[in-house]
């Protein structure tokens, strides 16, 4: 498919097109998409790789230091820790897409309005966005997710998107608001197109880009909340979450360091991944953010 | 200067409308939890009776509707009142001078020490641009901002106190120790920042190293300083003198609006060293359902952004001639 394309660049090449060519000679890019593909791969074959279940314990075998047997060495129930931090990526990349969904869709919807209806409706909704700023959003989820009775990982998630979209709404609002002087959106306007139609038929897919940039950065954004929410005691103790082996790592340190550190590893390398994947989209999409 | 100050005095009226929000925000959200402050923790004192409960209600007003307790509160800090803690029974502004002295001094050595590796850092990264520093700076940072703070800190604490039994473990102080202003006093409240102040500069350097090459490069692509050096000026005094004042404007915007950023660090980073600062009496707050305490602390970091966020303006204007405060 991508042949046929450039082979007949008649019309200029599509900007998906020129995207994709500057991808490929973008080492950052190569190196951060091939890392989010490994997770992503780990993520759906986890029974298949994993060399136990994440969940059986052996009181035989507790705290086991990383050894042939146990490559990571065992927890305080004498479970399997590679296992777990293998299954512990399908919860991160969950977080991570249904809290970036939620985000985006208000994020989108927000600044979309703001920036295109200017005026009164654009100074309320951007006082909305300074408040919900203004507190750092993780004050903000621990006094959300903390007055929930039931723990869970469908909650947390959607507590990031509901708070950390303010960024996303002040990107769209900004593009938006440069975009909608455009030509070819008063040649819209002056054709009867109604609003809502230009909005989202007109303006969203010429700022796809940025977004684009903006919901892989906040993906590592996420994941990162999410282990922090964890390690404060306010995660889903019934998960098998990174995080949370984490903050259980983190109070037997002195017994078994490997609990607290391969965690933390994992999430680095996942959100190294994303962040080098979307720092590489923006120099390749050209987004100045 | 009669400019400066009327905008000092709009921005300081327009700021009263966002704590507002934020101050119904947090109170609409803490109340709508399930099982209030005294079935919560009070109860976990032990034998509590209902008659004893219900009594409890009534003095701390939680049998009134949320708008009139919200009132009640408004008003209360309005006068400087800003409550009890239901918990520790002390006056919340004696614990959050306390607090807040602790974050403050966390948080302003970090940022030193985020400045002063981020600056040089960032500069010499755009100059010697797609060079082995430039890529290994760029990783670097990009590494930094992966790396989930808590998580740096336990290593680090992991192999400098307990490993290599350097630096102490936790706290802002050695337990019992005398607290006068001797020469030991102040070495043993400095062995206890090391650490801390580390991870959350650490971090908190990644992000500013980035923003400073990016602004440095737009800089460096301007028209006057391809004229700078078409004049044949030195590219030293190019870059620090011409340069590097356009490029550090921006750069002043993010440290100050990064306080947001490190306050949230904070929070863990007080987490895992055990240090006394707000972020770790937010999260003990919450879990005991110290509704004045929550509402106080969420107040006084919010204050302290927005103060920040005014103070940042005014220096960026003193910085650039060509803003005007209007």
């Amino acid at each position: 498919m991508t042949e046929k394309t450039t082979v007949a660049p008649r019309k200029g090449v599509s900007f998906t097109m020129k995207a994709w060519k500057r991808f490929k000679r973008n080492p950052t890019v190569i190196f951060g998409a091939s890392i989010v593909l490994i997770i992503i791969f780990t993520a759906i074959f986890a029974p298949f790789i994993s060399p136990y279940d994440p969940k059986k314990m052996n009181y035989g075998d507790v705290y086991m230091p990383p050894n042939s047997d146990h490559l990571l060495g065992t927890d305080e129930l004498g479970r399997d820790m590679l296992s777990r931090i293998i299954y512990g990526s399908r919860s991160s990349l969950q977080v991570g897409c249904v809290s970036v969904l939620i985000l985006t869709v208000i994020g989108i919807t927000v600044g979309a309005i703001s920036g295109y209806a200017g005026g009164p409706i654009d100074n309320i909704l951007m006082r909305i966005t300074e408040i919900v700023m203004t507190v750092p959003s993780l004050f903000l989820l621990i006094v959300m997710v903390s007055i929930f009775k039931v723990r869970g990982l469908p909650i947390i998630m959607v507590t990031i998107g509901l708070i950390s979209w303010p960024q996303m709404a002040r990107v769209v609002r900004s593009e938006v608001l440069s975009i909608k002087e455009r030509n070819y959106i008063e040649a819209a306007n002056s054709m009867g197109a109604s609003s809502f139609d230009i909005l989202f038929r007109e303006i969203l897919p010429n700022i796809m880009a940025p977004i684009t940039v903006m919901m892989t950065l906040r993906l590592a954004g996420a994941i990162i909340t999410e282990s922090s929410l964890s390690f404060l005691g306010l995660g889903d103790p019934t998960a098998i979450t990174w995080g949370t082996m984490l903050s259980r790592g983190h109070l037997v340190i002195r017994r078994a360091w490997w609990i607290a550190t391969f965690p933390g590893i994992a999430i680095l390398f996942t959100t190294l991944g994303f962040n080098l994947l979307g720092d590489g989209l923006r120099d390749a999409l050209d987004v100045r953010m | 200067m009669g400019g400066l100050r009327n905008y000092i005095i709009r921005r300081v009226i327009s700021s009263i409308p966002t704590l507002i929000g934020i101050s119904i925000l947090t109170f609409t959200i803490i109340h709508l939890a399930p099982g209030g402050p005294l079935k919560f923790s009070l109860a976990l004192r032990g034998d509590i009776s209902p008659e004893y409960l219900l009594e409890m209600e009534k003095r701390l007003g939680l049998d009134k509707p949320i708008w009139e307790q919200y009132l009640i509160w408004l008003k209360n800090i309005i006068t400087g009142d800003l409550g009890t803690s239901y918990i520790k029974e002390v006056p919340i502004i004696d614990l959050l001078q306390i607090y807040a002295g602790n974050t403050l001094k966390l948080m302003f050595s970090a940022q030193i020490l985020a400045v002063l590796i981020a600056v040089p850092l960032g500069i010499i990264s755009a100059v010697k641009q797609d060079t082995l520093i430039d890529n290994t700076a760029r990783f670097a940072s990009l590494f930094g901002v992966s790396m989930p703070s808590f998580w740096t800190g336990l290593m680090l604490m992991f192999l400098f106190s307990v490993k290599l039994d350097l630096l102490p473990v936790f706290g802002a102080r050695t337990i019992g120790a005398v607290y006068d202003y001797s020469m030991a006093a102040i070495l043993d409240e400095f062995m206890h920042m090391i650490l801390p102040v580390t991870v959350l500069g650490l971090s908190s350097a990644a992000l500013i190293t980035r923003l400073v090459r990016s602004s440095m490069l737009e800089v460096l692509n301007q028209d006057y300083i391809t004229t700078a050096r078409a004049k044949g000026l030195k590219e030293n005094i190019v870059v620090y003198k011409h340069a590097l004042r356009n490029a550090l404007l921006p750069v002043v915007t993010v440290v100050g609006m990064s306080m947001g950023f490190l306050l949230a660090g904070a929070t863990v980073t007080e987490t895992v060293f055990a240090w006394p600062g707000m972020g770790r009496f937010v999260v003990q707050s919450t879990f005991n359902r110290d509704y004045p305490a929550i509402m106080a602390v969420t107040m006084m970091v919010a204050l302290m952004v927005v103060v920040t966020n005014l103070i940042t303006d005014l220096t960026y204007g003193f910085l650039d001639p060509r803003i005007r405060f209007e």
